[in-house]
């Protein structure tokens, strides 16, 4: 059974530009920052970077993991994007669950998420929020 | 009409976009599932197009950013300028995301402000799928690159 405090179950998984790459195919979002090096080159990046909303599928699969279908029906998810993810970068997920209540006859669970990098940098956090079905 | 970029002194606060249709297709629920490494299949029971529920592959309620990015709600004769990124996401997943399913996104500006040189846009989005149901609710807010 969930509790407060208990730790989400953690994903890692290494970025490549063939994720990248298919991210765009898959969303038709080919903004130069994300697939031309030579244009990425001469940003503050330095380089290109991975999609936000790629990182927030790592997310999506460690909450699904947890909750199931109380996350694909009646999930919240509230990020704010800290850090880019390059191309060969670990990116983990993570988070604990923070309280937990009942409504509506489901019980709820709000937890904090976040994801980082492999130097223990933040990419993104936030918090969400999954039902009982 | 010819293609241009949608600068951001061209947005009005309150500037309503014209409803952004997309088909998600299984070819596109594939090459998310694989972009992001989860090729599981997972099921839902959902509603049919003639009312009866079944049991349907659905997709990661975050395959949402396909259709919710700022890109894909402009007008298709306008872009985003080059370098733009996103700063903040929320989503209210309603209801399950299917393949062959099709998403309608209706989206505004709800605030722009320059803070420390860079440009942020919040725009507001609902979408609802082919039954008329309302599968999520959200905000995003995005650095214009110019």
């Amino acid at each position: 059974m969930i509790q407060i405090g208990d730790a989400l179950p953690t994903i890692q998984k290494e970025v490549t530009k063939g994720d990248i790459q298919r991210y765009a195919e898959a969303s038709g979002d080919y903004n130069p920052l994300h697939v031309d090096e030579e244009f990425a080159r001469n940003t503050p990046f330095g380089g290109i970077i991975a999609h936000g909303f790629l990182t927030l599928g790592h997310l999506s699969q460690m909450m699904v993991n947890v909750f199931g279908e109380g996350w694909i029906r009646g999930g919240t998810l509230r990020v704010k994007f800290i850090a880019p993810v390059k191309p060969g970068e670990i990116v983990e997920t993570g988070g604990h669950v923070t309280d937990i209540f009942e409504e509506n006859g489901q019980k709820v669970f709000i937890c904090e998420i976040f994801c980082k990098n492999q130097r223990g940098e933040n990419i993104l956090v936030g918090s969400a929020r999954a039902c009982s079905l | 009409m010819e293609e241009r970029e949608l600068l951001f002194d061209d947005l009005l606060v309150g500037q309503e976009f014209p409803t952004s249709t997309i088909e998600i297709s299984e070819e596109v629920v594939t090459k998310y599932a694989e972009a992001i490494g989860d090729t599981t299949v997972r099921k839902a029971e959902i509603a049919s197009d003639d009312g009866s529920a079944v049991s349907k592959v659905v997709a990661h309620p975050t395959i949402a950013g396909i259709f919710t990015r700022p890109g894909r709600l402009l007008p298709s004769h306008l872009k985003m300028p080059p370098g733009s990124v996103q700063a903040e996401q929320s989503y209210e997943f309603l209801n399950p995301i299917a393949a062959g399913d099709t998403m309608f996104t209706m989206a505004r500006v709800s605030e722009k402000y320059i803070r420390k040189e860079r440009k942020y846009v919040g725009i507001t989005f609902s979408t609802i799928n082919q039954r008329g149901e309302t599968v999520l609710r959200g905000s995003l807010i995005g650095i214009w690159g110019r």
